[in-house]
């Protein structure tokens, strides 16, 4: 369980980059998810004790990650958004090398470790091939594998998926989806597909706040008969926005569709549609 | 487990490190410096000499040598100690994997002593080559045996112990401390040019004897502390110790050790592996250029030169907005100004800051850095988008190949102008700040417009193709980085031609009276030749220039088939063709006209001389009695033409028949007739002269006379390499008489003289000095084989507006077909060796009793003069009153340009070099500072008598009597004018010279006495011994013997003096309990080792002080190679006590035994400090510890009361 208590970060220019976040998150994979600049990296980084924040706290279990961090670390996978490898140095050194530093001394456990994770993230026929020659998809894969390194109870996984084509990015999912069984997985993202396929339990952060935690479906019901949806052309679409609360407009077949959100029916030529937890994401981040 | 993870991080980081081919490159490289050096040391190369200032009397593996090689390699090993060290770090930040890393349970204090473990190892792993080199060499079986010795490990292993490992632990240190704090590399590098500044600054205020102790702690590396620390050994001392970890060089230790200590625990505290890094300045730059890019492509104008200029100017803009570029300006300008305080100093007495001094001195330092910067810059404009991943956004606007090369050339073009600009500027302040005003602005912009920035344009154009070449910006540094020590080091292994070092041009030597001379027409062929050649490197690297992706060699080069458009053909044969032609007609000047030789060849044709012709060394030829020259001067073309009769007569017993005349090659004889019959036997070109051996038909009887009427010319023949014409000039011609005429007789000067060198050829050991005994050597001067005193008359003509001056008296002067004549006749005999003089000279007239005094000197040149004349008039003072009269009616001095560094006596005229006296600035109000312009011309003048009254023959010893004489004579008019206090800095000076004169020549030492022409004994040593002999014997006494011994052996006929001769008149002249010191002052090699151990003092009753000395003292003889045996002492030496004031108040000689010695003074004055020989009258190893303070007494021997 970890909780995180009133966490707020500002940085020297003035960005609030987190502001008053309490989140709780239980085992399974957690979303984390937001737009660009919200927040997302700074909670991540915070909880990986490779940033210090101004005040809040953190607590994983018993333990208290802001004052422990060494120990925090012995328990943690870390996946950040970005990362780079040594180029000439074989995936499998490389990962023998890190499980050294995660305190895998034993030379045959660690062996038998690095060939397990190889295996599950599909990377043994390259193993001994220079990171350097790696394509965007192997080196996500060979970053899960050394975040899952001396089995971690946390793992965090910052933006995973950005950047993959559609097959490796449901092969990443599947891993995550198998991690997730038995330890905690944050997945932060702003592809709110990333979190529909894969939490169960999710918070929305944008502008440094946490608007709201819950489970995805447990958000979708919120919404349930107050989504709205109609085709117009662009310039309709214009006039509409500035009098109706529009949650997403996009292009369909060359028309405008646009949702708007609505306690009760706002009439033709808008009809009733199911709610998506995407709706929910951009009802939440358009502070409707 | 702890330490089992330890030593897998640190396994892990060592063979990522050790694992990479570059540093199996940098393994080989630090093999071969080192071994090539060490081969080269011990003769292995023809034609190549290399010493690094020391004796090649040592074997290569005595441990100076080793320690002396290891250390200079592992000091250019900073160039890989920064990038080891550095990139420990940097390899987390630059690739990213720091966020991965850090997430780790790994300690910062686990990270970083890992991190610089390895280092350290990888380091000491690839220097370990080093020392393997140097071992390896000493096993070739091509190098000079007689140079290799035993091979002791402990001397391999002291240098990496003293010198070697503390720098890489410290600069190590220091360069971790850079990169944890900066996680960046260029810091780095700076940091490493901070470190080499230190190092050339301390070399720079070396020329102080004063600064020893700032220059010995300011070098990082420890070498210039480590020089001091051997500077005074013996070469038996050389060759069996290795270099200890004390003085100056223990302090240097502890001094960096110290700075590194507290670096690193602040890079350790302050290290944050994830402090965001400021990237954004640059990434709004490299915008701004997009910017501008993409505006100038909206207005239609794509190609227009106004893109071009408009790229330029923001290259340009850029270098200023980098902190690295102005970083590195600005050690550069703090450099200048650190060593400008240092300017030309001799003696401790700087020279006037004109601009030629100011420009070569701190320009010439500057223009490392304009090489760093011009390095360091090439590389970021050819890379700086590329990482700052803008190049796509560039490289895909429409905008040519052509404008992104030539607009960052034109703008590392502006850098360059802009750091000559910073020269002008710095070398004007230094000038104003020393109070000179006289500013040249013609002469700078002479020197930089035309002889610097050329060459830094051509180096621009190498580093803008290099870095386009390589595929990454540290391949294309190491090209230009290795291009630098390629021609800067080909030269020291004898490959000096500049038609093949890529982008040199031959020096251009400026002088105030001859300006550049004729230099420039070679200068600017030179320039014209690489600079067609850089031209095609140009047109080259724009059809290689790398746009958009990084491409493979094969497909780069079907791309430069592609945009090979026919105007580049056509331009690059232009350009290669006329660096074709403009190379022949260079050969053609250079080896054709000029017949260039290289050192190898210069050596062959040396031994050949002396296999063929060493025959006639001991064979009687005609000795010249008259010389009677008629030459004219055509100084505006270099050219001269002469005639001359020259006299000679058999002064032997015995009939002569053949004989050998060597006629230069520097000139062109168009007759040489002999007043007898006489046949050519053989004739060759030979070691820079023709070889010419004459059989007469009639042998010459003795006392018989026969002439030789010569004509001949000379004329410059094209231009040379790196040599030029600095005989006949434009204005300021000097030549020795040896120099275009005829010299009879085999000459010595024209043999190999380097011990090492003799041996390679297999030649015997020269022939020494002749012994004192030989008589047959007797019956020459040391000066000149060719006669001993001659006749001389000399008719000159020059251009109108110079004045030409020879040896002699002025007959006559008159002006004929627009030209000036001046006749000369000496009414009295001289030695031959005369020289002749022209220039366009103003002249200081004055006049001593009935002796004219006259200086011909450069029109601006006048500061000195006053000083010279003075010490003209002292010098006769002195000379005639306790020597003998003065021969001469005329006393002239006549300035020369700076191409040499000397005066030298001839009869009643002394060339002197513009560079010498004419621009020393003494100043006035510090009565330390020696005015040297004072002493030399009171030296000069001195041989007048001793030289040209007094002359050796051509033994052992000879020397003495004109040098060291000269030197005591020189001495005394200095001490009578500026008093004892600064004859003491003055002959410190000559101490340190002497005994690292001592270790460092090459041939045995002898005592003064028998010295064989060794200038370190005869100037310095002489000093020494004769300020000595005075303090021993008195003025009186000395100077009262001298003059008996002018008296007797002035103007002598052969058999000439001995040195030996005048040394048994002073022993006569010595009191009987002094008599020992003339053995040890001139016929032995004798040190004395005077310690003082303590110095105390009590207040007496009668308000006086009571001093107790204790001293330890030494007497110790050495041999030829400085092997140092103790003997006995009873004797007398100084003791001394000072007062507060720093004036002696007590200084008497007192009986010294060797060992334990106490003395107790009464002195009036509170005694400061007291000590024995306080003066360093004495010669004496270490000359610092004669001298102690005084302490008031706390010992037991002076009971309270």
């Amino acid at each position: 369980m970890l909780r995180i208590t009133n966490l707020t970060k500002t940085y020297p220019n003035g960005t609030k980059a987190l502001n008053d976040i309490n989140v709780t998150i239980g085992s399974g994979v957690f979303g984390l998810l937001g737009p660009n600049g919200s927040g997302k990296s700074s909670l991540m980084r915070t909880i990986a004790t490779l940033q210090e924040p101004d005040y809040g706290t953190i607590q994983f279990g018993e333990m208290d990650v802001l004052n422990s961090k060494e120990q925090m670390r012995t328990v943690l996978g870390y996946l950040p958004q970005e990362f780079g490898v040594y180029p000439t140095i074989s995936a499998e050194n490389l990962l023998h090398h890190l499980a050294v530093l995660k305190g895998i001394v034993d030379g045959s456990q660690r062996k038998s470790e690095v060939d397990r994770l190889l295996e599950m993230t599909n990377l043994s026929q390259y193993r001994k091939k220079k990171l350097g020659s790696y394509s965007g998809g192997m080196k996500q894969r060979f970053g899960i594998a050394q975040a899952l390194l001396g089995n971690p109870k946390i793992i965090i996984v910052d933006e995973p998926t950005a950047g993959l084509d559609p097959i490796e990015r449901d092969r990443f999912h599947q891993l995550l989806n198998l991690v997730g069984e038995e330890i905690t997985v944050i997945l932060s993202t702003h592809i709110v597909s990333d979190v529909s396929e894969l939490c169960n339990e999710m918070a929305i952060l944008h502008q440094g706040r946490v608007l709201m935690q819950m489970s995805p479906k447990a958000a979708i019901e919120t919404l349930q008969g107050k989504i709205w949806a109609a085709p117009f052309s662009q310039s309709e679409a214009e006039f509409f926005a500035k009098t109706r609360h529009v949650i997403s407009s996009k292009l369909l077949h060359g028309k405008c569709l646009m949702k708007i959100y609505s306690d009760t029916n706002p009439g033709s030529p808008f009809t009733s549609i199911e709610p998506s937890l995407e709706d929910v994401y951009f009802y939440q981040i358009n502070g409707i | 487990m702890g330490s089992n993870m330890f030593r897998s991080l640190l396994w892990f980081e060592i063979k990522n490190r050790l694992m990479r081919p570059s540093s199996l490159i940098y393994f080989i490289i630090y093999f071969g410096l080192p071994f090539f050096c060490a081969a080269a040391f011990a003769g292995a190369f023809n034609g190549v000499f290399v010493n690094f200032g020391m004796s090649d009397r040592l074997s290569l593996n005595s441990p100076v040598v080793i320690n002396l090689l290891t250390v200079v390699t592992s000091c250019l090993g900073l160039l890989i100690i920064a990038p080891i060290f550095g990139q420990s770090i940097n390899q987390d930040f630059e690739t990213g994997f720091h966020s991965v890393l850090f997430a780790t349970p790994i300690r910062k204090s686990t990270y970083f002593f890992v991190r610089y473990l390895a280092s350290f190892i990888a380091v000491l792993s690839i220097f370990f080559s080093i020392g393997l080199g140097i071992w390896c060499a000493t096993l070739m079986p091509f190098i000079d045996q007689s140079m290799v010795g035993e091979n002791r490990l402990w001397f391999y292993v002291a240098p990496y112990l003293s010198i070697l490992i503390p720098n890489i632990l410290l600069f190590g240190a220091l360069f971790f401390s850079v990169i944890a704090i900066c996680k960046k590399m260029a810091p780095v590098y700076i940091a490493s040019i901070v470190i080499y500044m230190g190092y050339m600054m301390a070399g720079k205020f070396l020329s102080d004897m004063d600064n020893k102790l700032l220059a010995s702690l300011i070098d990082p590396f420890g070498m210039v502390a480590m020089q001091q620390v051997t500077r005074y050994w013996s070469l038996q001392e050389q060759s069996t110790q290795a270099v200890p970890l004390v003085g100056y060089l223990l302090y240097n230790r502890l001094l960096w050790l110290g700075i590194s200590l507290i670096l690193s625990a602040l890079a350790y505290l302050r290290f944050r592996p994830f402090a965001l890094a400021k990237e954004k300045k640059q990434n709004e730059e490299a915008v701004s250029k997009v910017d501008c890019i993409q505006q100038l492509k909206s207005q239609c104008l794509p190609q227009s030169w106004k893109v071009f200029w408009q790229l330029s100017l923001s290259e340009f803009r850029q270098a200023f907005s980098n902190i690295y570029f102005l970083v590195i300006l600005l050690c550069g300008v703090l450099y200048i100004f650190g060593v400008s305080g240092q300017l030309g100093k001799m003696f401790g007495t700087e020279t006037l800051p004109v601009t030629y001094q100011v420009l070569e001195v701190i320009g010439g330092t500057f223009s490392l850095f304009v090489a760093i910067i011009t390095t360091y810059y090439a590389g970021e404009l050819v890379w700086k988008d590329r990482e700052h991943r803008v190049h796509e956004l560039i490289d895909s606007a429409p905008v040519s190949n052509r404008f992104l090369y030539l607009s960052k050339l034109l703008s590392l073009s502006f850098v360059q102008l802009f750091l000559a600009l910073i020269i002008v500027v710095s070398c004007a302040a230094i000038q104003l700040f020393k109070g000179y005003t006289h500013f040249e602005w013609g002469v700078y912009a002479e020197h930089l417009l035309l002889y610097t920035l050329p060459s830094w344009l051509l180096t621009c154009v190498f580093a803008l193709f290099a870095q386009t070449v390589a595929r990454s910006k540290m391949v294309g540094h190491s090209i230009v980085i290795f291009y630098f020590i390629f021609v800067m080091w080909l030269p020291s292994f004898g490959f000096d031609h500049h038609l093949y070092l890529i982008g040199t041009l031959p020096k251009a030597p400026y002088s105030d009276m001859n300006g550049f001379g004729t230099s420039f027409w070679r200068y600017l062929l030179f320039g014209l030749y690489w600079g067609a050649f850089h031209f095609f490197l140009a047109i080259l690297t724009l059809l290689l220039w790398q746009r958009g992706s990084l491409q493979t060699w094969r497909e780069r080069l079907i791309e430069c088939r592609i945009r090979m458009r026919s105007v580049y053909k056509s331009l690059s044969t232009i350009a290669l063709g006329s660096w074709i032609l403009l190379g022949a007609f260079i050969y053609y000047n250079t080896n054709v006209l000029n017949n260039y030789k290289t050192t190898a060849q210069q050596e062959a044709e040396q031994v050949d001389y002396e296999r063929t012709y060493s025959r006639f060394e001991k064979m009687a030829h005609p000795d010249l009695v008259a010389v009677n020259i008629h030459v004219d001067l055509f100084p505006e073309s270099q050219s001269m033409a002469a005639q001359g009769i020259f006299t000679y007569r058999n002064t032997s017993p015995k009939p002569i028949k053949t004989f050998l005349l060597n006629v230069s090659q520097k000139s062109e004889a168009d007759s040489l007739i002999w007043s007898r019959p006489a046949a050519l036997m053989q004739e060759q070109f030979v070691a820079k002269v023709i070889a010419k051996v004459y059989d007469l038909a009639e042998p010459l009887q003795p006392n018989e006379e026969i002439a030789l009427q010569f004509t001949l010319h000379v004329r410059p023949k094209g231009f040379e390499n790196e040599e030029f014409s600095k005989a006949i000039v434009e204005n300021g011609t000097f030549f020795h008489s040896s120099d275009f005429f005829p010299v009879i007789g085999y000459s010595t000067l024209l043999e190999l003289g380097e011990p090492q060198t003799r041996r390679k050829y297999g030649l015997p050991e020269k022939s020494r000095l002749a012994d004192v005994n030989d008589q047959e050597a007797l019956q020459k001067t040391y000066f000149s084989s060719e006669g001993t005193w001659i006749d001389f008359e000399a008719t000159i003509s020059t251009s109108p507006d110079q004045i030409a001056i020879a040896p002699g008296y002025l007959q006559k002067e008159w002006e004929a077909n627009g030209r000036r004549y001046f006749h000369y006749k000496m009414d009295q005999p001289i030695l031959p060796f005369y020289a002749i003089q022209s220039g366009r000279y103003g002249v200081v007239r004055d006049h001593w009793n009935d002796v004219a005094i006259e200086v011909y000197h450069h029109p601006g040149h006048t500061t000195n003069i006053p000083r010279m004349i003075r010490s003209v008039k002292s010098s006769l003072d002195y000379y005639t009153q306790n020597f003998s009269p003065y021969q001469f009616k005329q006393f002239r001095i006549i300035e020369f340009p700076r191409y040499a560094p000397f005066a030298q006596a001839f009869p009643n005229t002394i060339p002197y070099s513009e560079g010498l006296g004419f621009i020393a600035k003494v100043n006035a109000n510090d009565p330390e500072d020696i005015d040297y312009p004072f002493y030399v011309t009171a030296h000069e003048m001195a041989h007048q008598w001793w030289a040209h009254q007094v002359i050796g023959g051509n033994v052992q010893g000879a020397t003495m009597l004109s040098e060291s004489l000269a030197q005591y004579s020189a001495l005394m008019v200095m001490e009578k004018e500026y008093g004892s206090q600064q004859m003491r800095k003055f002959l410190k000076y000559e101490l340190d010279r002497y005994l690292y004169g001592r270790g460092s020549a090459s041939k045995k030492e002898k005592p003064l006495v028998l010295n064989e022409n060794q200038p370190y004994i005869h100037y310095e040593k002489g000093s020494l011994v004769f300020y000595a002999l005075k303090d021993y014997l008195s003025e009186n006494v000395v100077n009262q013997v001298l003059h008996d011994y002018i008296k007797d052996v002035a103007f002598q006929k052969p058999p000439f003096t001995r040195a030996v001769d005048l040394v048994e008149r002073f022993r006569d002249a010595a009191p009987c309990d002094k008599k020992y010191i003339i053995e040890d002052l001139f016929e032995t090699i004798t040190f004395y080792d005077n310690r003082t151990d303590s110095v105390q003092f009590k207040k007496t009753d009668n308000g006086k002080y009571e001093v107790e000395i204790c001293s330890n003292n030494r007497k110790l003889r050495a041999d030829e190679f400085g092997q140092e045996k103790e003997i006995p002492m009873e004797e007398f030496i100084d003791v001394g006590v000072f007062n507060h004031q720093g004036q002696l108040q007590y200084l008497q000689k007192h009986r010294i035994a060797s060992g334990k010695n106490t003395f107790h003074i009464e002195v009036d004055q509170l005694p400061s400090k007291a000590g024995v020989d306080p003066l360093n009258k004495l010669i004496d190893r270490i000359p610092d510890d004669h001298v102690m303070k005084a302490q008031e007494f706390s010992h037991p021997r002076f009971p309270r009361e």
